[in-house]
């Protein structure tokens, strides 16, 4: 019996633009069991941003119920919304969002600031072991600008990981980096997922996609396909099938 | 989140914009340093007008003769001289809250001694005078009772009288100085006393008795003035407002006539230029109080765009837990760190430039406990005001907003 840990009803989102009101979400269902793996693909404007922000508890929806880990989220005032996140919640975003001028372990071991519970000892000492887990052991001390795209993207997983969230959100975290470090980070997603991981990414890349385990689509606010892959791509096989430089080789 | 963690990440943070963090700081460090300094430097100016004021004498009373109004016209004080030595003996034996008392005559004389020769005062008084001028005797001895009965041509000189007639540091005692052509004995010296509050050189002065100076070299059977000291601080009051009967009587002044002479006590000078003094350290301190409040509007400028610059960072705190609580704590507690280092750098600077103008202008300059309190109480106050907007801005942003801004 599969245990449902992300479970939205009929949400409903309208923004209001001065007299004009945007239906950003329709009435939608959904239900995520623990160790999915879910890619929500869609156009722009098709709703899949603002259900991922009311999925992150950062927006609330205007109608509908979510619960969350067993919790109906609705309930929650903002700070309440915010403890929520630091536990439940792990964050990779599309323009990595690291702190500037800030080294990679303090970047990872932002989450556990905010949880009164860890103290610095074993703060420094799980945000060493998330860099670990992404291959990052020996750049602890480097700042974001001194790291590849692909590099800060694992420091922000790293950061997902270090709460031991519920759900790990991902908002197109291949969007800004190239083919074969996209193909490195879905490796690393793949892999947490085998460890038991749930994930939900938000993309419009169709090739990513296939690295997940469903798909549901999107559009103007509506589901309109939810279905398990049959064919799922794995990244370690994907990765040995690139060309070793293919940068180069497309520019000649 | 523990509180310790908050002040690390503000620290941090500062630390991170070190150039920026000290020009905000800036105008607290100047703020403050005036506010001590200004304080300091007034505190120091009125004990200075203090000290030459009590260097008049101690718990002196002075009565001057008053105005003249002859045929409804009336001339200022002391154009009539009205005082005479009977008024200063009836208010010696009447007055008993009255200690010292000496009739004093003064007239500007033309000294030599050998090629030298200088002008100067000349002070006829009784031995009590030295008692109410608080003069003390450097070298030599006061008169004697039969000086004061014989009327001997003898004299006490001041330290720049022996400068000029005699040359720095020579002994003038048992020497004989003409004064207006009659040759008196000099038989002692004042010790140093200085300029007074008006900038007059006390020390340029020769005292003879009073009979020597009254009956010898003064036409006129008046005094210019009468000193008396009240038998203390206390009584100063009470031994004026005995006096003041007394020598109406002595003048049979009826009822409605006003008085043909004035009483000043030294506490009335005093307070004048104790309000004086007053007046102008509360001024210097509001004048400085506004740069620290320029200062904290610095502070609020600086924490605005630190807070539009960092709306990103801020988001990304909120997406990971921080609530809106800790937000505000982090920024707040920049601005109070601001305003408390500020502070004391400006304590340190401000005490620095007091020691400078005391050691420049020979002032004693104080800095004063409660001005270090008042620019401390003031710069964190000052951190805590004007940080609370741009903290509470930054707390209330929304997440989703902050994590798009660009």
């Amino acid at each position: 019996m599969p245990v449902s840990i992300i479970s939205v009803k009929n949400l409903v989102k309208t923004y209001r633009m001065g007299d004009l009101e945007v239906h950003a979400l329709r009435g939608v269902s959904l239900d995520i069991n623990k160790g999915e793996y879910i890619a929500i693909m869609g156009a722009s404007g098709s709703g899949k941003s603002t259900l991922m922000n009311i999925l992150g508890c950062l927006d609330r929806p205007t109608k509908g119920d979510y619960f969350l880990d067993g919790v109906n989220v609705n309930t929650y005032n903002k700070n309440q919304l915010a403890e929520f996140r630091g536990k439940k919640i792990g964050f990779i975003f599309q323009s990595f969002n690291l702190l500037p001028r800030t080294t990679a372990l303090e970047n990872v071991e932002l989450p556990l600031l905010y949880n009164r519970l860890v103290n610095s000892k074993e703060r420094k000492e799980r945000a060493f072991n998330a860099l670990k887990a992404v291959g990052l052991a020996d750049r602890a001390n480097s700042l974001p600008n001194q790291l590849s795209g692909g590099m800060q993207q694992r420091v922000a997983i790293a950061r997902s990981l270090v709460n031991e969230p519920v759900v790990i959100m991902a908002d197109e975290p291949t969007g800004n980096l190239d083919t074969r470090t996209s193909y490195e980070i879905m490796e690393i997603f793949q892999s947490l997922n085998d460890k038991g991981s749930t994930i939900v990414m938000v993309t419009h890349e169709a090739d990513i996609a296939q690295f997940a385990l469903s798909n549901v689509v999107f559009r103007d606010g509506r589901i309109i396909a939810n279905q398990a892959l049959k064919v799922r791509k794995n990244a370690t096989e994907e990765l040995k099938n690139l060309p070793v430089l293919d940068n180069e080789v497309e520019i000649i | 989140m523990r509180v310790s963690n908050l002040i690390k990440v503000a620290l941090r943070s500062l630390a991170k914009n070190k150039m920026r963090t000290f020009l905000t700081m800036l105008g607290i460090i100047i703020g403050v340093a005036s506010v001590i300094a200004m304080l300091a430097i007034g505190q120091g100016s009125k004990q200075t007008v203090q000290a030459s004021i009590s260097s008049l004498g101690t718990n002196t009373i002075m009565i001057f003769p008053g105005s003249s109004n002859q045929g409804g016209v009336r001339g200022g004080a002391g154009s009539t001289s009205t005082l005479t030595v009977d008024d200063a003996d009836a208010v010696k034996e009447r007055c008993d809250l009255v200690g010292h008392v000496s009739p004093v005559v003064q007239k500007r004389v033309q000294t030599i001694f050998g090629s030298q020769n200088w002008n100067t005062t000349i002070m006829g008084g009784l031995n009590d005078y030295f008692y109410i001028r608080n003069l003390i005797i450097e070298t030599g001895n006061k008169f004697t009772e039969a000086d004061m009965r014989a009327a001997a041509k003898v004299c006490i000189i001041g330290q720049t009288v022996v400068t000029n007639l005699f040359g720095e540091g020579s002994d003038p005692i048992g020497q004989t100085i003409r004064i207006s052509q009659v040759p008196f004995k000099v038989i002692g010296t004042i010790a140093r006393k200085g300029q007074n509050t008006f900038g007059q050189d006390q020390d340029d002065i020769i005292i003879a008795p009073f009979n020597t100076v009254f009956k010898r070299m003064m036409n006129s059977t008046n005094v210019n003035m009468i000193l008396v000291s009240a038998i203390n601080e206390e009584s100063i009051d009470g031994a004026s407002k005995q006096i003041k009967p007394v020598i109406r009587e002595k003048h049979k002044l009826l009822p409605n006539d006003d008085d043909d002479f004035t009483i000043r006590t030294q506490s009335d000078i005093a307070n004048i230029f104790g309000s004086i003094s007053s007046i102008m350290t509360i001024l210097l301190a509001v004048i400085a109080s506004i740069s620290i409040v320029v200062g904290g509007i610095g502070i609020m400028n600086i924490m605005l765009v630190s807070v539009t610059e960092r709306t990103r960072e801020i988001g990304i705190r909120m997406a990971v837990g921080a609530k809106g609580y800790h937000v505000l704590m982090q920024f707040l507690i920049e601005a109070i760190f601001i305003g408390i280092l500020g502070g004391i750098i400006g304590i340190l600077l401000g005490v620095f430039i007091s020691i400078m103008v005391a050691s420049f202008a020979g002032w004693p300059v104080t800095v004063t406990v409660f001005s270090i309190l008042l620019s401390s109480v003031f710069s964190v106050v000052v951190g805590v005001f004007f940080g609370w907007y741009p903290a509470r801005k930054a707390a209330n942003l929304n997440p989703i907003d902050a994590l798009r801004y660009e």
